[in-house]
Order: C-alpha cells, then sequence, then structure tokens
C-alpha cells in the first residue's frame, strides 16, 4: 500500500518516554471503526458531525456491574439518577427501566421528570436553591425533598400549613470525611453541630417529619475509605436523631461522586490503576453500614451515582477540520467539536480514538476545538500520527455533564443518537437549527430592518 | 337511652340464642329465635330450657366470667338441653323452677370441670356429655322427690297435625324434632328447613347419618317399624353431624367418617338403652357422645391432618377458611430468609440432582450468574473470577451461633474437598425450634463466633469454595439437631422477589433468580396499624352513604383485628408482608372490602412488582353461587378457587385483580399518609377514609 505523503519534519528524538509502563506513544494508536457494531462513518454520514453517541448496551450493563456491586453487599439499595449528569429523555427512560428513581436539583429537573412520566414520589428533590412555589408541587406530589439550609426549612413549614399536610423531608448533611476541599457550602455542618441545630428546629417546629439523612462529599472521589468515614457518620447521627426525636430516618442518602474511567489531568496513573472499581467503593460502603447500623435495622440506602455509570456510554465523534504546525513546532489540529460541547474537557484526558488505520508515527500534537477563544483545547497534549483532514476522532468517556453543560455559543449543538441493544440507532436529541436559538427572541418593531 | 337498652339488651340475649342455635352446631342468631320459639310448642319445655338457660347464665356472670368467655356456647347449650329434658318432664310450677335453675348451675359447673379436664388431658371439646350426666342424675333424683313428681308430672298429647307422612320421612323428622325434645314431624320439619337455610353440609350429614344409622339397625333388627319410630335415632343425626362436618373439615373422608361413626352408633344406642332403661331413663345423647368423642380422640390423637383448627359457625365456612388459610400460607413453621443480599441464582435446590439427597435433599444452593448465564467472568480458573467469591453472606434467621468452622482453604475451581464435605460453615440455632447450617464460606473470612447472637441480616462471613463445593456458592437448609449433617427438614425461604413477582415464602426451583427484600420501613410504618387506633370512613355502595369506623382491637391470642361492631378483620405483619389473615362475623361489614382488595400488600415497593394471593369463597357476592360451590369443594375440594393478583401502582397505592369462577373483578387500595387505608374501590362501592376536621364540618 502506498504510503500517504507526509511533509517532511525534524521530530526530537525520543525512546518513549519514560515510564515503567513500557508503552511508546510514538507507535501507539488506537483504532475504532465502529460503535456497538455501527461503522462510525454510517452514524457520520445520517447524523452529522460532531456527533454525540450513546451506547444503550454499556449503559445498562455499567448500571447493572453498579448495582449488583452494592445490592449484593446489602438488603435494602435504591439508586437514583442523577439528572445533572445527563438528563436526556431516552438516558433517563433506560435508568428507570433499569429500576432508578430521579435525584434532580432544580425545578427544571424536576418538571423534566415528571414529564417523562416519573412519579413525584420517586422523586428525590436536592439543591441549594429550591423556588417556593416548586417546593409546593414537590410536597403535593409527595416527592422526597433534602433541604439545605434553615430557610428551606421555614419554607417547608409554610408549604405544609398551605396544604395542611405534614411532609415527610430529610436534610442534607456536610462532614469531613477526610476529602480535600470539603464540601461544605450545602446542608448542614455534622461537626460544628448545625445539623443538629436543623433536626431541633425541624422538631420544634412539629410541622415536618424527618425521615431521611442526605450527604453527598464530593464529585470523582478516589479514595473508598471517605464513604466509610460518611457511612458511619450518618448513622450515628441518624441514631441520635432516632433516639433523641423520636424520628424514625427511612433513608440514608450517601449521594454520588464515585469516579468513571476518565483521566483527571494531572494525574500521572492510567485510569484502570488509578480508579478504584465500584466493588471497593461498595465493599467499603456496605460493610461500614453492616457493621455501624443495630441488628435487625436496614434503612434504604439510597445511591444518587451518575457520572460512574452514564459517562463511560457516550462517545463523541468529531472530525478533523484542519493541521497547522504552531511556531513551536508542535502539531496543532482543529477539530469541530470544542469546549462549547465538551464541558468535561476542562478537567479530562480524554481516551483519543481514530477511525482508520493512519501511518506514520505519532508525534506530540494540540487539540483545538472550533470556537475562535483561546479557551478552546480539547487536549493540550497528545500524540497522534499525522492525520489526513476529514479523519474521525472517536472522543470517550463524555456521557456525563457534556450533554447538560454544553454551551450554545457560536454554533449549534450537534445531535446524539443511542445504539439500542439489538443494534437500532435511534436519534435522541436532534442537532439545533436557527429556530431553536431564535425562538425566544423578540424584535421590538421599531428595530426592524428594511435592507 | 333507648339505644342503650337495646344494645344491653342485644349484648345478653346474643349468647343465649347462641347457645340454641349451638345445639345444631351452627351460630345463627335467626336460627336460634326460631328454635327458641319452637320449644314454645310445649310451653312447659320452653320454659325449661329458658329459666335452666338463664340460671347458668346469670350464675356465670355473677363468678364474674366476661361475655365473651360465654361465646363459647358449650357452656350454656348444656344447661339449656337438661333445662328441655327436665321441661319435657315436669310442669312449670315454683317448685320446677327451683328445681330448673338448681339443674341450670349445676350443669354449668359441671360444664366447666369437665371441660377444662377433657381439654387438658384429651384435648377433646366437652360435646353434651355434661347434658347427659346432669339430666340423668336429675331424673334418677326425681324419682325420689315425691312432691314434685306427684304435682309436675304431665302427659302428652301427641302432637296436633297428622302430616301423613311415610314412615322414613316421618322418622326422619321425628328424630330431628327429638333434639330439642319436640319428637313430633312439624317441629322436625322446621328444624330440617332451617338446618338446610344454614348448612347444606349439615343438612346432608343429617340426612347420611340418620339413613345409614336406621338402615344398619334394620339389618339387625328386622323391623322397619321398630327403627323409623326409635326417637333415639337423633344420636345417628349428631354423631354424623359432628364428625363429619363440624370437628373434621368437610371431605369425602369426613363423610366416610360420619358414615362410620353413625353405624358405629347403633350397638352403642341399643346397648345403652337396656341399661337406662332398666332405670326408667332415655338415653339422651349419650351414645352420640362416646362414639363422636372415640373417633374425634383417635384421629386427633394420631395427628389426622384434616381436623377443624378453627370453627367459624358452620362447616361451610370453616371449610373455606380451611381451604383459603391452607393455599395463602403453606408455612412449615421452619420461614427462614435468604442468606444473601442482592440477586442469586439456585443452582440445586430440594431433591437436587447432584447432591441434594436422601437425608440432605431439603437443601438449597445458590450462585450469581451474569446475563448469559455464567457465574464467572474470564477464564473461570481463578476463585476471582466467581462472581460469587468473596461476597458477603447473610445471617437467615434471628438466633444464636452453635459452631463455627473457619480455617478450611479454598479449593481451586473444579475441585472439592472431600473429607470435609461442609467446608466452613455457620450453624446457628433459631429459637422457633430448628438449626440452620450455612456452608463453604471463604477461609477465614467469618466474623462471627459460637456463642454470637445473631439477627436475621448481620454479616456472618463471605462465600467461598470450601468443602465439598467444586464453584463457590452458598449452601443452606435447616436441621432438626446441633451436629453438623444432621438430616435436612423441609423449610420455606421468606420475602423474596422472582422474576418480579413476590413471594412471601415458597422454595424457588433450580435456576430461579431470587432476591431478598427487606422491609421498606416508610411502608411498614404506614400499615403497622396500634391497638386502639381508629379510622372512620364513609361508604359510597349503590348510590347510598353512611359511616363507619373501624378500630384496632386485640384478641385474646394475641393476634390483632379491625372491627367495625359486625365483624372482625384479622391482620399483622410477618415475612415482610402485611397480611388480612382472616374475615370473621357478618358478611354485610364493610371490612370485607379491605380483605378482598389486599388480602396481602408486600412491604416493598418496586415498579413492575406482582403477587398472587387467595381469598375464600365469601368473595363470591351472589350467595346462591357461594353455597353451592362450597358445598361442592367438600367433595372435591380442588373445584373452586378465588385467586388474586395485585400490583402497586404508585409507591402507596396498589390494584387487585379478583379472579372468581368466570368472573374477573378489579380494585384499588391506597393507603394514608399518616397509617392505614385511605381509600378502597371495589366494583361499585367506595370507601374513603373522612378526618375529624372534614367530621366537624359535615356534622
Amino acid at each position: 500500500m502506498k504510503e500517504a505523503y507526509e511533509k517532511p519534519v525534524i521530530l526530537k528524538l525520543k525512546t518513549g518516554m519514560m515510564n515503567k509502563f513500557g508503552s511508546s506513544p510514538a507507535y501507539i494508536r488506537k483504532v475504532r471503526k465502529e460503535i456497538d457494531g455501527i461503522p462510525v462513518e454510517k452514524l457520520v454520514e445520517k447524523f452529522g458531525s460532531p456527533l454525540f453517541v450513546f451506547s444503550e448496551k454499556k449503559l445498562r450493563q455499567k448500571f447493572r456491574e453498579v448495582k449488583n456491586a452494592f445490592t449484593l453487599r446489602y438488603p435494602n439499595v435504591e439508586f437514583s439518577w442523577s439528572y445533572k449528569t445527563n438528563y436526556l429523555d431516552a438516558i433517563c427512560a433506560v435508568l428507570h427501566q433499569e429500576g432508578e428513581t430521579a435525584e434532580v436539583v432544580s425545578e427544571f429537573e424536576y418538571e423534566k421528570a415528571r414529564r417523562l412520566g416519573v412519579p413525584g414520589n420517586q422523586i428525590i428533590y436536592n439543591g441549594p436553591y429550591k423556588p417556593y412555589d416548586s417546593l409546593v408541587t414537590a410536597v403535593k406530589e409527595g416527592a422526597r425533598i433534602n433541604i439545605d439550609h434553615f430557610e428551606e426549612i421555614a419554607d417547608l413549614e409554610k408549604v405544609a400549613d398551605e396544604l395542611g399536610v405534614k411532609p415527610r423531608v430529610g436534610i442534607r448533611l456536610n462532614m469531613d470525611t477526610g476529602i480535600h476541599p470539603q464540601w461544605s457550602r450545602f446542608g448542614f455542618n455534622l461537626e460544628s453541630g448545625q445539623a443538629l441545630d436543623a433536626v431541633k428546629r425541624i422538631a420544634s417546629g412539629g410541622k415536618l417529619e424527618l425521615v431521611g439523612l442526605h450527604c453527598h462529599i464530593g464529585t470523582f472521589i478516589l479514595d473508598p475509605h471517605a464513604y466509610e468515614v460518611e457511612v458511619k457518620k450518618m448513622v450515628d447521627f441518624a441514631y441520635t436523631v432516632e433516639d433523641q426525636f423520636g424520628f424514625k430516618i427511612e433513608y440514608l442518602d450517601i449521594g454520588g461522586g464515585f469516579p468513571s474511567k476518565n483521566r483527571l489531568k494531572g494525574i500521572y496513573l492510567p485510569p484502570e490503576v488509578a480508579v478504584p472499581s465500584v466493588d471497593e467503593f461498595a465493599e467499603r460502603v456496605c460493610s461500614a453500614l453492616l457493621s455501624s447500623l443495630r441488628p435487625g435495622d436496614y434503612p434504604k440506602l439510597i445511591l444518587e451515582s451518575g457520572r460512574a455509570i452514564v459517562d463511560e456510554a457516550g462517545y463523541l465523534i468529531t472530525t478533523v477540520h484542519a493541521a497547522k504546525r504552531l511556531p513551536s513546532g508542535l502539531k496543532a489540529y482543529v477539530l469541530d467539536a470544542g469546549v462549547n460541547i465538551l464541558f468535561t474537557a476542562f478537567w479530562y484526558k480524554f481516551n483519543i480514538e481514530i477511525d482508520r488505520e493512519v501511518y506514520g508515527t505519532s508525534e506530540p500534537c494540540v487539540l483545538y476545538g472550533p470556537l475562535c477563544m483561546n479557551i478552546d483545547v480539547v487536549d493540550d497534549l497528545t500524540y497522534l500520527p499525522p492525520l489526513p483532514r476529514g479523519t474521525r476522532l472517536i472522543l470517550s468517556p463524555v456521557g456525563a455533564y457534556n450533554v447538560t453543560q454544553w454551551m450554545q455559543f457560536i454554533r449549534y449543538r450537534p445531535a446524539v443518537v443511542l445504539i439500542g441493544e439489538n443494534g437500532e440507532v435511534d436519534l435522541i436529541r436532534e442537532a439545533e437549527d436557527l429556530t431553536d436559538i431564535v425562538r425566544r427572541e423578540k424584535l421590538p418593531e421599531r428595530l426592524k430592518l428594511e435592507w | 337511652m333507648v339505644t342503650e337498652l337495646l344494645s344491653r339488651f342485644k349484648k345478653f340475649s346474643v349468647p343465649l340464642l347462641r347457645s340454641y342455635s349451638a345445639v345444631l352446631f351452627n351460630s345463627n342468631l335467626w336460627g336460634g329465635a326460631l328454635l327458641l320459639l319452637l320449644t314454645f310448642i310445649n310451653p312447659n319445655l320452653g320454659f325449661g330450657g329458658l329459666v335452666s338457660l338463664l340460671s347458668a347464665y346469670i350464675f356465670a356472670r355473677l363468678i364474674g366470667f366476661k361475655e365473651d368467655f360465654l361465646r363459647l356456647d358449650y357452656y350454656i347449650y348444656n344447661p339449656l338441653l337438661v333445662g328441655l329434658s327436665l321441661g319435657y318432664l315436669f310442669k312449670l310450677n315454683l317448685l320446677s323452677l327451683l328445681f330448673l335453675a338448681t339443674a341450670g348451675i349445676l350443669t354449668f359447673l359441671l360444664t366447666y370441670t369437665l371441660s377444662s379436664i377433657f381439654y387438658t388431658y384429651l384435648r377433646l371439646p366437652v360435646l353434651s356429655v355434661p347434658f347427659v350426666v346432669v339430666s340423668s342424675t336429675f331424673y334418677l333424683a326425681s324419682t325420689k322427690f315425691s312432691q314434685l313428681f306427684v304435682s309436675n308430672l304431665y302427659s302428652h298429647s301427641p302432637i296436633l297435625i297428622s302430616l301423613n307422612l311415610s314412615l322414613p320421612v316421618e322418622g326422619y323428622l321425628r328424630s330431628l324434632g327429638a333434639i330439642f325434645f319436640l319428637p313430633y314431624p312439624l317441629p322436625g320439619f322446621i328444624m330440617a328447613l332451617l338446618l338446610f337455610f344454614v348448612s347444606r353440609i349439615l343438612f346432608f350429614l343429617s340426612l347420611l347419618g340418620y339413613f345409614s344409622g336406621t338402615l344398619t339397625a334394620y339389618l339387625f333388627t328386622g323391623s322397619w317399624y321398630k327403627v323409623f319410630t326409635d326417637t333415639s335415632a337423633f344420636n345417628y343425626i349428631l354423631t354424623s353431624m359432628a364428625v363429619g362436618g363440624v370437628f373434621l373439615i368437610p371431605s369425602l373422608r369426613s363423610y366416610k367418617f360420619a358414615l362410620t361413626a353413625s353405624i358405629v352408633s347403633v350397638p352403642v344406642i341399643e346397648g345403652a338403652k337396656v341399661f337406662w332403661e332398666s332405670y326408667g331413663l332415655p338415653v339422651f345423647a349419650l351414645p352420640f357422645n362416646v362414639v363422636s368423642l372415640l373417633f374425634l380422640y383417635v384421629l386427633f390423637t394420631i395427628g389426622w391432618s384434616y381436623v377443624t383448627k378453627i370453627y367459624k359457625g358452620t362447616p361451610e365456612r370453616t371449610l373455606d377458611h380451611y381451604l383459603t388459610y391452607s393455599r395463602r400460607f403453606p408455612f412449615t413453621g421452619r420461614e427462614i430468609g435468604l442468606p444473601f443480599s442482592g440477586k442469586w441464582t439456585v443452582w440445586q435446590s430440594f431433591n437436587g440432582e447432584w447432591t441434594h439427597k436422601g437425608p440432605w435433599r431439603f437443601a438449597v444452593d445458590f450462585v450469581i450468574t451474569d446475563e448469559k448465564g455464567k457465574t464467572y467472568s474470564g477464564s473461570g480458573t481463578q476463585l476471582t473470577d466467581y462472581y460469587a467469591f468473596g461476597k458477603p453472606v447473610l445471617s437467615p434467621v434471628d438466633g444464636q451461633v452453635v459452631s463455627v468452622v473457619s480455617d478450611l482453604p479454598d479449593n481451586p475451581p473444579g475441585t472439592a474437598d472431600r473429607e470435609n464435605n461442609w467446608g466452613n460453615y455457620v450453624l446457628i440455632y433459631d429459637r422457633r425450634g430448628f438449626y440452620v447450617l450455612i456452608c463453604h464460606f471463604k477461609q477465614n473470612s467469618i466474623k462471627i463466633k459460637p456463642g454470637d447472637t445473631v439477627v436475621r441480616g448481620t454479616l456472618l462471613g463471605l462465600c467461598g469454595n470450601s468443602g465439598y463445593s467444586p464453584q463457590p456458592h452458598i449452601h443452606v437448609h435447616v436441621q432438626l439437631l446441633s451436629y453438623v449433617g444432621a438430616p435436612t427438614v423441609p423449610f420455606n425461604f421468606t420475602s423474596y422477589i422472582s422474576q418480579n413477582c413476590f413471594h412471601d415464602v415458597g422454595i424457588p426451583k433450580e435456576g430461579e433468580v431470587v432476591e431478598p427484600v427487606y422491609q421498606d420501613k416508610s411502608l411498614y410504618h404506614r400499615l403497622n396499624m396500634l391497638i386502639d387506633q381508629s379510622f372512620d370512613y364513609l361508604i359510597a355502595e349503590n348510590g347510598k352513604t353512611s359511616r363507619f369506623t373501624a378500630t384496632v382491637k386485640m384478641a385474646p391470642d394475641g393476634t390483632f383485628y379491625l372491627t367495625d361492631g359486625r365483624a372482625k378483620l384479622y391482620f399483622g405483619i410477618q415475612n415482610a408482608t402485611f397480611y388480612f389473615y382472616h374475615f370473621e362475623g357478618d358478611v354485610s361489614s364493610p371490612l370485607k372490602y379491605f380483605f378482598f382488595s389486599s388480602p396481602k400488600i408486600p412491604l416493598f415497593y418496586s415498579r413492575e412488582l406482582r403477587w398472587y394471593d387467595y381469598l375464600p369463597l365469601i368473595s363470591i357476592s351472589s350467595k346462591l353461587r357461594r353455597e353451592l360451590y362450597l358445598f361442592l369443594s367438600s367433595i372435591n375440594q380442588k373445584l373452586f378457587s378465588v385467586s388474586t393478583e395485585s400490583s402497586w401502582l404508585k409507591h402507596f397505592s396498589l390494584e387487585t385483580v379478583i379472579i372468581q369462577p368466570g368472573k374477573t373483578l378489579k380494585t384499588q387500595v391506597e393507603l394514608s399518609e399518616d397509617v392505614g387505608f385511605e381509600k378502597i374501590t371495589f366494583n361499585n362501592v367506595e370507601i374513603r377514609r373522612v378526618r375529624d376536621e372534614e367530621t366537624s364540618v359535615t356534622s
């Protein structure tokens, strides 16, 4: 086969970066021609580029893996789908089918879950800002509300009076689990006694029934031990509440924050080594529970895992639009997808796969997105062989946060497809066009242009 | 004021009327009233019975017996029978009144004494033994009481209307009447009608008993006239009813026993007659008592399984209750939880094809499988490839650890330790009287030691591959002896889900994927109705609206029931399941809708969960069909059943489909926010809870 022409370039001779794993970036390249059996080219042909692709098979498999890890170790577990990580209807529907309830953090997410058909009492309503009207709706529909601050206690008491009911609520705790940064801005602090004050406040108000505790220690936590500390502190606090105030704590919601097999920037080890398996997390959490709970007491353990489930099920297909040589001698590529739709590029180094065999030595390069902004860097240093224009790159894992945090900045957001378990390819979000963006705009009559 | 008087009168009259109907083995109040009236065909008889009954009743109240206690009818039907027998002999005046009152009190004393002796030593009911003893004694005594004898004896004019009946029919009717000392065709006829109305099974048994007894007697004596005019033939009737329909569950078998018992009574009657008549006494119900008690003693002692445990007023109700109960609650008394958390697959169940054989046939093995049915990922050559390996093993029961072995090595996959079959194990003693063995733990993973107290769900250790175990799995069985490897006995697992179906008890089959359920605290709190809690309801039925209140009360045996004054609906929580156990009392009570629409509710919510149950045939609204089905069920128990299929609609409301023979009904139940039932929709009936605030508004 004839080798493609590549303009000659002088490369500093390297025998591979010094590392004990023996990987030689100069010759390593990963090729992925298909996702779940569907050729990448076919997907792009039909739905355009860039394109988010989700694998239903991977999603279900990942959920079951996480679920099994916990349910095989503790007998009363509920999984609540963290909407903020990915609230596309189709993704939520798959996970609701698998038995997850919905965890929402805003009235928007609440409404979205309800619209999808999730009953109110299958929704957990978290978040520091819950508008009053949304609290009224949530109480009416029997959602489980985890209170974030004293003002919210007052709000809920008002709702209770208004509706003539006694809402069953949880409170959110924050605590020191040895993790930095400590997320102390959410909920009531445990060590300072604020959490106990909140319980006292609820008890003295007499209008709310405290039935649960919630805590979320952080995100992308790599230390399973932190969860062990969290669980033990929560169980202790639950019994304090039960014994001193007569409330019955029915659930312990330990939040989420479990990592996916993504590579955080600044972490040297590959995720396979750096990220503990979900079994390790489950082992810590469940043995902490079984050893600190009173005999015969099995409150519901609620997990709001999002990223760990959906991240690896998502891929982004992007196309090389141009290649250039930077003055520094570094090779650069311009892609059709940037941080506008890949918010997580700010902290992840994605796994980059190429859709075809490309010959030539890999060289260090930087991947830029399509924005006219300096920050639009998808990867600031990776090793790729010389990529001809039109080459598709498949970036993963991108399933979590991107399709919720993506921005509509100077470009339209691309289509999202879901590959079903039997190879069916469904468009689950159409690519945007002008109408999506201008629908809400109003041009005052006096400003109408007459060109 | 008037209502108060009425309710006091009711309280007083109910046990009295019950004692009349109890003579014919039922508890129908109207029937009792009719029988009371019938005895007044002969006023001496009527007053005699009533006076004796009242004196016993008043005496019982005086010494502090409670009404509930007096509802145990044999305490007062014996005095009634004695009164009738004396009224049959003596006219009513002051002297005989005294005589009757004495007899009533004596009978009560004797009944109390005999019933406690019979029950304690023989586990037998007292039947009408006290009546036979007291009546015989008083008849004998009266021969000495010349004052009484002279002034009060009266002659019987054979009663009124002749019905021109054939001899056998007249004989049957006379015998039936003779039970109430009215050996005439007309009262007999009315009683036959009553019996038919109250219970077809009793009516059938009365015919069976009478004609099998008389036919046998004819074979021995050769005189139709003699057998059909013998009034003591009522013993055949009573014996047949007691054996065939009351103390045994009505069935073809019990009918055969009834037949045998009536035939056996023939020589007993004739023999007793010779003896009793030599003292100038009628034999009363002696043969009935002797024969019935003999049959019952033998059947009870050998552990005959179809013995009536709770008599529900008529044989039909009893049969209905028995059939429903045995379908709904196939409990062995050894119900244990699954020894793990999450979804596991049954590798080998009872009578398994590999090792669950002979004395160890009641055992179950569990492994974890993936979607392809494999128990391992990768090559399966490492123990760590196996999903089950290292997973927590939880205690299936509350109990005490008896013995533990923890130091045997885990075999590599595919090999087994033939020396130490059970491998590392934990043996737990459950206070209900059995031992649970769980084995093949991972080496040194057991976290408890002998003497420790464990509860269901306590972490025992980790699943391993020690002992006779070619791949990591959990073995569990129940045994009655304390050494490892003792013979196994049948048991049940409680509260688990298999293919989205909730089982309150059961033994899963090989290949079934099961997941244990631990009760949800919030569902538990909603259904844990406590004593004296009461709930007000509005019921809209056929366009009419009325109110009723259901209150939680405790029965003497410690079980709880809801009652609206007309009926009792027993309920309880066990096996992570809320049950309505059974319904007792007036079928018109709206409490039945609670029962029919939610015979059981798992204390666990999952969207697609279904569960199945059975209802008694009283849930069929057409009385005629229901009674026909019940009668036919006594001949073949498998003929009819009412089953239910329920599922959650939302977290706290459920739907039940009731499948009756040839008809399907849909019902809905909504649980309250706090505790109890909020709303029930059953066909065109709607029951809705009303709160105090609303009460004050409406009133």
